[in-house]
């Protein structure tokens, strides 16, 4: 369980013309996966960091749970119930892999023991076997293995609302297609409440719930993926996230945003997994001269079906 | 040859005394190399958080650096006469600025986002400057050490032109009676400590950055 509203959260720095943030209201449910898009200046990196409030808004609120967290909230414990996760540079150089993830559990003095089958579960989680990388200093590791610990790092505490702020920024493109995959499985286990900020279309579109647009410190368009692309609210949106493109549009929509749900048992056709994007499905629609596909989880287990129609009332 | 001879045999002839100058020497050199650390690496620390503290510090301190070691205890004598007390402060004086200026320069250029990274998992203040921080500095803050510790053994031999004993003792004796052998007795010590603090030092540095390069 963790909600996060936002209420005309205003954030002025000195001597900027404008401000940072002005006047944002928004409202998180638990366990979605939000992502704050934009482009650099906009505002999303300050709004992210509210939330574990290295940055303190000039006026407006932030709530948790329906709770402030600015009235009588010790900073140092929400800090603690918060996952954070930064570019590949915020794991600690000097420490291990081990000791890295442990941080959290040790600032909650959790017994060592508890600590150390926790450190184990998490990086068989992010999928580092544990006997190879527990010793491992982040200068041993590739970025894409340093961020999968950053991921783990913040899990560590077991919050229920993580913040990622550009994680998977300095990666290359084929890492980081490999990163988001894991993260959206491991989304799907976890269920956590997730802000994550990225100025990379593809990449929201590809791993949000929904997704926030700013623009010069406003909200521009709160929505699904599948929203923005076809009801961008403005040129800007339109533009941003290509949303003219239709071929573009399917490469980012996953098949399980707009299947229908499998009702009965019925008869089961070519397989295609969950999270596979509009542009296979058609494809493979055209190869396998089938009307439908029968989408699938990571387990084969049939979780609903797609076809043309579906496809083609998606993109509207 | 005989150079080598003669020196040899001084030493030999002087077996009691030169241990009792080395022994002084290393104690001379110890404390003012402590007092420079305890003052140093928290005044470091404290200038490092505003780079206007930061710049006034470092320059006034950089400032001493261009007296002269000799200069320095001739300048103390005055007003403190001859002595260990003397001879202790002007060794503070120089060793100082470097332990000073790395431990500044270490502090102020961790990575920001390692300290923010620290911060927003809930560290306070005090624990990401114990276990962030500071072990990341160490290395540097121990090349300043080990700069200020050869300066110091070397400058340490002035010492007994102020009557504060040490190998100095042979250098001004050396000098005095224009015997080039004694001088050696004390030179010899002088530069065999400083390559020892010298490798001793360079391990403990590798020690503590052994993350860097495995």
């Amino acid at each position: 369980m963790s909600t996060i509203r936002f209420e005309k959260v205003v954030k002025e720095f000195a001597g900027m013309v404008r401000p940072a943030l002005n006047g944002i209201d928004l409202t998180v449910d638990s366990g979605q996966f939000i992502v704050l898009l934009g482009p650099s200046g906009c505002g999303k990196t300050t709004l992210l960091k509210m939330v574990n409030r290295l940055h303190e808004p000039t006026s407006g609120d932030i709530l948790i749970d329906d709770q402030s967290i600015y009235n009588g909230m010790d900073v140092i414990h929400l800090r603690r119930k918060i996952g954070y996760v930064i570019q590949q540079t915020g794991l600690f150089p000097h420490m291990t892999v081990e000791e890295n993830i442990s941080i959290v559990p040790n600032l909650m003095k959790w017994p060592e023991e508890k600590t150390k089958s926790r450190v184990d579960e998490l990086l068989d989680m992010v999928a580092l076997p544990p006997n190879e990388f527990r010793e491992r200093y982040p200068a041993q590791m590739s970025g894409g293995q340093q961020q999968r610990v950053g991921v783990a790092r913040a899990l560590a505490g077991d919050p229920d609302l993580i913040l990622m702020d550009e994680p998977f920024g300095a990666i290359d493109a084929i890492t980081r297609t490999d990163l988001q995959d894991s993260l959206l499985k491991l989304q799907r286990q976890l269920r956590k409440t997730i802000l994550f900020v990225t100025h990379d279309v593809d990449e929201a579109l590809r791993l949000a719930d929904k997704i926030a647009i700013l623009r010069e410190g406003q909200l521009v368009q709160y929505g699904t993926p599948l929203q923005i692309l076809t009801q961008p609210n403005d040129d800007f949106v339109s533009e941003l996230v290509g949303a003219d493109d239709i071929v573009r549009q399917l490469g980012q929509i996953r098949v399980e945003t707009i299947m229908e749900p499998l009702l009965d048992g019925g008869p089961i056709k070519q397989t295609i997994y969950q999270d596979e994007s509009l542009r296979v499905a058609l494809s493979d629609l055209v190869k396998s001269k089938q009307d439908f596909l029968t989408v699938v989880d990571s387990g084969k287990q049939p979780l609903g079906t797609i076809t043309y129609d579906n496809i083609r009332n998606s993109v509207g | 040859m005989d150079l080598a001879f003669t020196t040899w045999e001084y030493a030999i002839g002087h077996l009691d005394e030169l241990r009792q100058a080395t022994t002084d020497h290393l104690i001379l050199v110890t404390i003012s190399l402590v007092i420079s650390v305890v003052i140093c690496i928290p005044l470091g620390v404290w200038t490092s958080r505003s780079w206007r503290k930061s710049k006034a510090i470092i320059n006034a301190v950089n400032g001493l650096r261009v007296i002269p070691s000799l200069a320095i205890l001739f300048l103390l004598v005055p007003y403190m006469g001859v002595g260990l007390d003397t001879a202790i402060i002007a060794l503070t004086i120089l060793a100082m600025p470097p332990i000073l200026v790395n431990t500044d320069a270490a502090f102020r250029t961790i990575n920001p986002a390692i300290k923010e990274a620290a911060a927003g998992m809930g560290m306070t203040k005090k624990q990401i400057l114990r276990k962030i921080e500071f072990p990341l500095a160490l290395p540097i803050i121990l090349t300043g050490i080990r700069t200020a510790s050869t300066e110091v053994i070397a400058s340490a031999t002035l010492a007994a032109f102020i009557g504060s004993g040490g190998l100095g003792l042979y250098i001004q004796r050396g000098y005095a009676m224009y015997q080039l052998s004694i001088l050696f007795v004390g030179a010899i010590p002088i530069a065999l400590l400083v390559l020892a603090s010298e490798a001793l030092l360079s391990s403990l540095q590798r020690a503590v950055q052994s993350y860097k390069s495995v």
